[in-house]
């Protein structure tokens, strides 16, 4: 239900209705994208299969109200953070988590894929891949690439090929 | 085209009211071009993203000259307005590897192909514009800049534009320096200055060099109208424009626009980007 008038937003405001939550320290590499829900407390498992994700995963901020009628709306975030003078943060809702590939391997690897059927987002339209680091890889420097299905339901889409091993590119937590 | 009535109205479409249709529109940008690291850029000086992979991919050296438009591989993809209304962009965020001024473009017509060996006359749109301008016709604000897209060489000389401005007067130059370091680079754009009391650019008939570089490489004129400079102090942080709150406003964006980003980086390192637009209709 949209919020009629600036007069709505604040009374939306007063509901304080937040998820609160917590990490532990981040492992991260200067500037680049580190999979925060990683350190959430308490840490969520390891993925040892692909997962189509829901609110109730131990990967997602909770708790999250339920919207007793029409949808909740995202009126702001804070994130009180230590040890680090700036940080950006991008919420998102994580769709599927899959593991256990293995970064000594040049042949095309199917472990866990094809992903889980996605239960939100389905058409794909603006949803992104990432590539996670849970157990540290190789410190050569190589590149990767994904094999995916496209938004327009066009199977054996091959991304360009991106930077994967080496510094930057390798350590436990890494988004790429 | 209807404006914002105030900022009740701008928080009612924003949360979905009277078909304001939402939308937080994610990019990212990696520094690779066609799956190989980009060309370091230079400090200080305009470098060109529009080729930059990620998502959107990115978008291919133009072989002739062209109007691109939001279905043109590289640009940010977005859903045009409907039913009469305009898209109204409402905030524009950037989080880059590297500190610097982003551009987000309406990249309104390219080239490339060019010839950075040669003194002769190059056409761009020609005595009568081909491909016309199809969107901010009457040129106000458009600016130009040359974008390199294969190096040229390190002998410094000079470009010359000659192009008709936002009045419509044709025949007016301008140059910029063009060649050597700085100015040869892969993906180096640089902004091509108007004549005086000049403030736009409705076409570009041709550009001169007034010698060779040294080098043919490979390189472009592109047409912009520039839609939000989003400045990036200290990398890894959120660069943000709102518009609800700050000058220059709300700009609409053309239902066919191209949506690219170019920037000018603090230091020299090609820039990994997250960013996010946010829109509204009306």
């Amino acid at each position: 239900m949209a919020l009629a008038d600036f007069d709505a937003y604040v009374d939306a405001l007063r509901l304080n209705r937040a998820a609160d939550f917590q990490t532990t320290n981040i492992a991260s590499s200067f500037s680049r994208s580190a999979a925060m829900w990683r350190f959430l407390l308490p840490a969520p498992a390891v993925p040892t299969a692909s997962v189509a994700l829901d609110k109730t995963s131990d990967n997602a901020i909770g708790p999250i109200p339920n919207a007793t009628s029409g949808k909740l709306q995202i009126l702001g975030g804070r994130f009180n953070t230590s040890g680090i003078a700036g940080v950006s943060a991008v919420a998102i809702d994580l769709l599927n988590v899959s593991g256990g590939l293995n970064g000594t391997v040049t042949t095309e690897q199917t472990t866990n894929l094809p992903t889980a059927a996605l239960t939100r987002h389905t058409s794909g339209e603006g949803v992104m891949i990432g590539l996670v680091i849970y157990v540290s890889i190789g410190a050569t420097a190589t590149t990767v690439t994904v094999k995916y299905t496209n938004q327009a339901g066009t199977a054996n889409r091959v991304s360009t090929a991106t930077s994967f091993g080496g510094t930057g590119f390798r350590d436990v937590a890494r988004l790429i | 085209m209807a404006a914002i009535t105030d900022l009740s109205d701008l928080i009612n479409r924003q949360s979905g009211g009277n078909s304001g249709t939402p939308n937080n529109l994610f990019y990212h940008k990696v520094p690779r071009v066609a799956g190989v690291a980009a060309t370091v850029p230079v400090a200080g000086r305009g470098c060109s993203l529009w080729t930059y992979d990620g998502m959107p991919a990115g978008g291919a050296v133009p072989t002739v000259a062209a109007i691109p438009d939001r279905t043109t591989t590289g640009a940010i993809p977005f859903t045009a307005a409907t039913g009469g209304r305009d898209l109204h962009l409402i905030g524009a965020s950037i989080t880059p590897l590297t500190a610097g001024v982003y551009l987000l473009y309406d990249r309104l017509f390219h080239i490339g192909g060019l010839a950075g060996n040669s003194t002769a006359d190059q056409t761009v749109q020609g005595g009568t514009p081909t491909p016309a301008l199809t969107r901010n016709t009457g040129g106000a604000g458009n600016m130009a800049w040359y974008e390199i897209y294969t190096i040229v060489g390190t002998t410094s000389t000079t470009l010359t534009m000659t192009y008709t401005n936002q009045a419509g007067t044709a025949a007016q130059t301008s140059n910029i320096f063009f060649g050597a370091t700085g100015a040869r680079e892969v993906t180096r754009a640089q902004r091509i200055p108007l004549a005086a009391g000049d403030t736009g650019i409705q076409a570009i008939e041709k550009v001169k060099l007034t010698a060779t570089t040294g080098t043919l490489g490979n390189f472009g004129i592109t047409i912009a109208q520039p839609l939000a400079w989003i400045p990036v102090g200290v990398a890894g942080t959120a660069g943000w424009r709102d518009y609800s709150t700050g000058l220059p406003g709300i700009p609409v964006i053309n239902p066919d626009a191209c949506l690219a980003l170019m920037f000018i980086p603090s230091v020299a390192t090609a820039p990994e980007v997250w960013g996010c637009i946010a829109t509204v209709e009306k």
